[in-house]
């Protein structure tokens, strides 16, 4: 007796598509992705925030024209009018007391550095504690984030953030004095905004 | 997510709950939304990182990449063939997020907010390279060879396994980027990722209506790039 014929299985073309859900990287690259990640968050943190806006949407090309052009009528402004911004571009991303601790004020050459870790407790201990990652890690990403910065980055703003915060009383020292000790003062980085 | 259910894009945990009939006489995809609980939970909690990531807690932010980079990189992943490029641009995502943080509002769900960036830094990178193109395939994982969809194309093409998984990861990439960029997208977003409708409207930036008939589209010029497969 001859066997029934098999019917072919329909495919459907939805069914093709969900196999690309299949399509994932080994463990071994989330490994280096986390790395590589963490490290640009840090260095996003200490850097000046890129200044493309609105501005590019509506005049394309010319925006990088039109930008040279206001920076240098701003620069002639100021030098006629001397003034200080009072918050640095990234201080929008920190509350207020946060922003304050990071302002040009802070970074003034004036400003010894012994003083710093001083203002470095001032503001930490209102901040929260947060556990994850730990402060070692935390310190090492930022250590690296203003190493690597090409353009002068604002330490001050790395110890001014909750991750600092740590369960043992000296972490907060810990981490100003380690920043210190390579002789991150504003003195050497310059002031940043 | 399944794509087919109709998982309406919670705003966030405050969003008001509307009665569904109510909803279909007057929702607009921009004005109304009802709130299943389940998304509603995780738009909180997704909520509540970001107001912590604003008030300067940075490692909140971890949180938010661990719980959304494999998603985010399986779109850029899918829309530019590419693991080296994807790669790149999920992290690039994910800090023009960080820079825009302070910025979000809640609007929109923070997985849709991200998503949106992707897609448009995805986008502006394939326009950019238009001309340098090169192809670097992930590697499907195992449990692909035992599925029953490969049992039945072994069968219907009479090849072995192995060349059929190469084959046909090789034929769906190329058919996919023979698509246009938004016809690519809806398609990424919708049968892939498994979005609905409307969140796949709120990444895009356009209409329910759109996005459906450009699925539609998308669809058929799929069909006929990979009918071998599908007779």
């Amino acid at each position: 007796m001859p066997e029934p014929t098999k019917t072919p299985r329909k495919i459907t073309l939805e069914e093709l598509l969900r196999l690309k859900r299949h399509e994932r990287p080994g463990s071994e690259f989330w490994v280096r992705f986390d790395r590589e990640l963490n490290a640009r968050v840090w260095r996003a943190l200490v850097e000046p925030v890129p200044t493309t806006g609105w501005w590019s949407a509506i005049f394309g090309r010319r925006a990088r024209w039109l930008a040279i052009g206001l920076a240098s009528a701003s620069a002639v402004v100021f030098s006629i009018w001397p003034g200080q911004p009072t918050m640095t571009p990234m201080a929008a991303f920190l509350p207020a007391h946060l922003a304050a601790a990071t302002s040009p004020a802070v970074s003034s050459p004036t400003v010894t550095p012994e003083k710093e870790p001083a203002r470095v407790a001032m503001v930490l201990p209102v901040l929260h504690e947060t556990d994850t990652p730990p402060v070692g890690a935390r310190l090492q990403y930022a250590v690296a984030a203003i190493e690597n910065s090409p353009s002068p980055a604002n330490y001050n703003k790395v110890p001014a953030t909750v991750a600092f915060a740590a369960a043992a009383s000296h972490g907060v020292h810990f981490a100003a004095d380690t920043l210190q000790s390579a002789q991150y003062t504003t003195r050497d980085r310059g002031s940043a905004y | 997510m399944p794509a087919d259910s109709n998982p309406v894009l919670p705003i966030h945990a405050e969003s008001t709950k509307v009665r569904p009939a109510v909803s279909r006489l007057f929702a607009t995809s921009k004005t109304l939304t009802v709130v299943q609980p389940e998304h509603a939970v995780e738009a909180g909690v997704d909520w509540a990182l970001v107001q912590r990531v604003q008030a300067g807690d940075v490692p909140a932010f971890d949180v938010l990449i661990q719980k959304y980079r494999e998603r985010l990189y399986a779109i850029i992943y899918n829309l530019t063939a590419n693991r080296e490029d994807a790669s790149d641009l999920a992290q690039e995502a994910f800090i023009k997020a960080f820079r825009s943080i302070s910025r979000f509002k809640g609007d929109s769900s923070f997985f849709t907010w991200l998503y949106r960036i992707a897609v448009n830094a995805s986008l502006s990178h394939l326009k950019r390279n238009r001309m340098r193109r090169f192809f670097s395939f992930e590697n499907l994982s195992e449990e692909v060879s035992q599925s029953d969809l490969v049992e039945a194309l072994t069968d219907k093409l009479q090849a072995d396994k192995p060349a059929i998984i190469k084959e046909l990861q090789e034929k769906l990439n190329e058919a996919l980027q023979r698509l246009s960029l938004r016809h690519r997208t809806v398609v990424i977003l919708y049968e892939i990722e498994g979005l609905s409708h409307q969140e796949i409207a709120q990444v895009m930036e356009c209409s329910e209506g759109t996005v459906r008939s450009r699925l539609h589209y998308a669809k058929l010029q799929l069909q006929s790039y990979l009918q071998d497969y599908l007779r």
